[in-house]
């Protein structure tokens, strides 16, 4: 390893530094405040040197046979340091409740950055495992840790058993590529003609293994209970860190196959398996969504939808399009991000300490006579969720369909309009909830809500605005991930 | 069809013996003898990496899983006092059956492994191209340090948070305590 290899480095290294300093931290004082502090200050610092890495996006530095910096990976890092960001600010509001000093809650925290830093970086397979293990046990900590409260135990079960069998298919699949490529890089240096049976069962169980990841449709049962039963930010931190790694960490393997495939026509079942995926992703997903009442039941299905709208990037068929469909996942995984985080901070501000898993829609019933800057936000995160022009997610799912229309998936294309079409009715329920303010009661529900603190306002207003920003000028945030 | 060699016919015989080992540990009722077919068949797929000429992770597969994790595994089991759980279930005479099922595929296994070493012409076969500690150490701590390094983070997480679902309850007013005391310091 050369200094420069650990120049590349740098964010991850700081990542896993300011870990080890944390634990040292805690063994000389223990303060919930400090301990936040600190955190706070490594993934700034972190999301600082992956600003300033000099890396551009057509260049890849090779640091060791495991990880591979590139500019898309280094931009998926730091979208997963602003959620991380987000949710330690997040949970300070959630922890305060509870007597005791959660000082391990910051180190998992940081640990679940270090693996999804990991997996965005990765270009070999045993890199991708570690990075998927270090951040599923890490969840599996987070997921199950308010222990008295109501789900938590069966939410960390079922997090950790469902990961721990997804992880094994994985695993065996990664064992069945190997068997035929000989190689565990992305991509080996020689690559045979006619790759048979197993290459294709290996790709398949794979496939599963990072769908079970991403919630995709028919693996998607796990969603609804796990994303229930978390604490608030954790339920942040699956729906934003873990999906936007596992998503990078599947499209970076799967573009190195893509000149593979088209090499010898080994792809076409693979593809239209991930076409099924996603189509049933989109109609399950927005359709199961539909009656849910539960805020957080109805943003896993709402996730689980969106993961199948991202997942027409990997079915384009020449490899000239990689870099618009790397362009397209960029935004795309932004504008998810930036709305995911901004609806879940409207959920922490607004629910107390004993609802939040049973915070149900109509629980913000007339929010907007109330807390106008939140409902405000939260209008702008659901807009921009369900696509609505001038939003953010809109220009993300323009990119998508773009894709789409170029690789000439019609069936795609109409699923995806047809399952916008049906999110849409839940999505404007939410905001026709928010300025209903008919029924009675909703006066005193205004009494219930939790006071903001002025730092919160700051960053509601904040992301107000970012929102807006970006959705009326997209170019600036397309422009730093744009083909030159 | 294709003919097997006797070495194929070895490593599908103790494969077999895994995956039977195997079932019988999720289909059984009492966590320790489920636990005596565990060491059976982990035992069985150590033979398999022998027999593919794997020298070195067969010995791992027998000191790390075989060795250490299940004895700890049994060890805690006795030690937690899950007894009426197993009590249970088990069957009133505590008869050979139960023995005796791990005891003959650990001796088919034991069978298997003495032809081995005793056919000469299947030992050319297998020491022809072995890897040992040495190459595996070269490779650990050369092109795949970082993967070292990650493993280190990755048992950190389990340990955290398996301290954290293991912490007794009595400790949160205890630590409360100590917060308070410490605020005050601060101040």
């Amino acid at each position: 390893m050369t200094i420069a290899m650990l120049a590349n480095l740098l964010p991850i290294l700081l990542v896993a530094f300011g870990i080890v300093l944390t634990l040292l931290l805690i063994a000389w004082q223990r303060s919930q405040k400090l301990i936040l502090a600190f955190t706070l200050l490594v993934f700034i610092s972190a999301l600082v040197a992956s600003i300033s890495l000099p890396v551009h996006l057509n260049e890849s530095v090779q640091v060791t046979p495991l990880l591979k910096v590139d500019g898309y990976g280094n931009f998926a890092f730091m979208l997963v340091l602003i959620a991380s960001i987000a949710v330690s600010v997040l949970s300070s509001t959630w922890l305060n409740s509870a007597a005791e000093v959660h000082d391990e809650y910051f180190v998992l925290i940081q640990l679940v950055a270090l693996g999804a830093g990991i997996l965005v970086l990765s270009s070999h397979f045993a890199a991708l495992f570690l990075g998927f293990e270090l951040l599923s046990i890490a969840l599996v900590g987070l997921a199950g840790y308010g222990r008295n409260c109501q789900y938590s135990v069966e939410t960390s079960f079922k997090y950790l058993i469902l990961s721990a069998s997804a992880s094994s298919f994985m695993l065996l699949g990664i064992a069945f590529i190997y068997s035929q490529v000989g190689s565990l890089s992305f991509a080996p240096a020689h690559v045979n003609a006619g790759y048979g049976l197993f290459y294709q069962a290996g790709m398949l169980l794979f496939l599963g293994g990072v769908a079970f990841k991403l919630s995709l449709a028919p693996f998607h049962f796990w969603t609804p209970d796990v994303y229930q039963g978390a604490p608030t930010p954790v339920t942040l931190l699956l729906a934003t860190v873990s999906k936007v790694a596992m998503f990078i960490v599947l499209l970076k393997y799967w573009f190195s196959q893509i000149e593979v495939m088209s090499a010898h026509h080994s792809g076409e079942g693979i593809q239209s398996i991930i076409s099924l995926l996603a189509i049933t992703s989109m109609l399950a997903g927005n359709a199961l969504a539909l009656k849910q009442q539960n805020i957080k039941r109805l943003l896993a299905y709402s996730s689980i939808a969106h993961m199948g709208y991202l997942l027409i990037v990997l079915l384009i068929i020449s490899p000239q399009s990689i870099a618009l469909a790397w362009q397209s996942t960029l935004f795309y995984l932004s504008a998810y991000v930036l709305a995911t985080i901004s609806i879940f901070s409207a959920l922490i501000l607004t629910s107390t300490k004993q609802n939040s898993t049973s915070m149900q829609v109509i629980d913000w019933h007339g929010l907007f006579w109330h807390r106008p800057s939140l409902a405000v936000l939260i209008i702008i995160a659901v807009l921009s969720l369900a696509g609505i022009p001038l939003t953010m997610g809109f220009i993300g799912k323009f990119y998508v369909l773009n894709v789409a229309v170029q690789a000439q998936q019609w069936w795609l294309i109409a699923s995806l309009v047809v399952g916008s079409g049906i999110g849409l009715f839940y999505y404007l329920t939410i905001i026709f909830t928010l300025f209903n303010s008919e029924q009675q009661g909703s006066y005193e529900q205004g009494l219930n809500l939790p006071v903001l603190k002025g730092i919160h306002q700051v960053s509601v207003i904040g992301l107000i605005l970012l929102g807006v920003f970006w959705g009326v000028f997209p170019d600036t945030l397309s422009q730093l991930f744009a083909i030159q | 069809m294709m003919i097997l060699s006797p070495l194929e016919w070895m490593f599908y015989l103790a494969a077999l013996l895994a995956v039977v080992a195997s079932v019988k540990v999720i289909t059984g009722k009492n966590s320790v003898h489920s636990l005596l077919y565990l060491v059976v068949s982990l035992l069985a797929v150590a033979v398999c990496f022998y027999l593919m000429g794997a020298p070195f992770a067969a010995g791992l597969e027998v000191i790390v899983y075989a060795g250490a994790i299940l004895v700890l595994f049994v060890f805690a089991i006795m030690m937690f006092g899950l007894g009426q759980d197993e009590t249970l279930h088990a069957p009133k005479i505590a008869s050979m059956r139960i023995w005796l099922g791990p005891c003959c595929i650990a001796l088919v296994l034991l069978v298997q492994l003495l032809y081995v070493i005793d056919s000469s012409a299947l030992q050319e076969k297998l020491t022809s191209n072995i890897i040992d500690a040495k190459q595996v150490g070269t490779l650990l701590y050369g092109p795949y340090l970082l993967a070292v390094e990650i493993a280190s983070f990755l048992l950190l997480a389990g340990l955290i948070a398996g301290y954290h679902f293991a912490k007794p309850d009595g400790q949160y007013e205890h630590l409360n305590i100590q917060q308070s005391t410490n605020e005050k310091g601060e101040l």
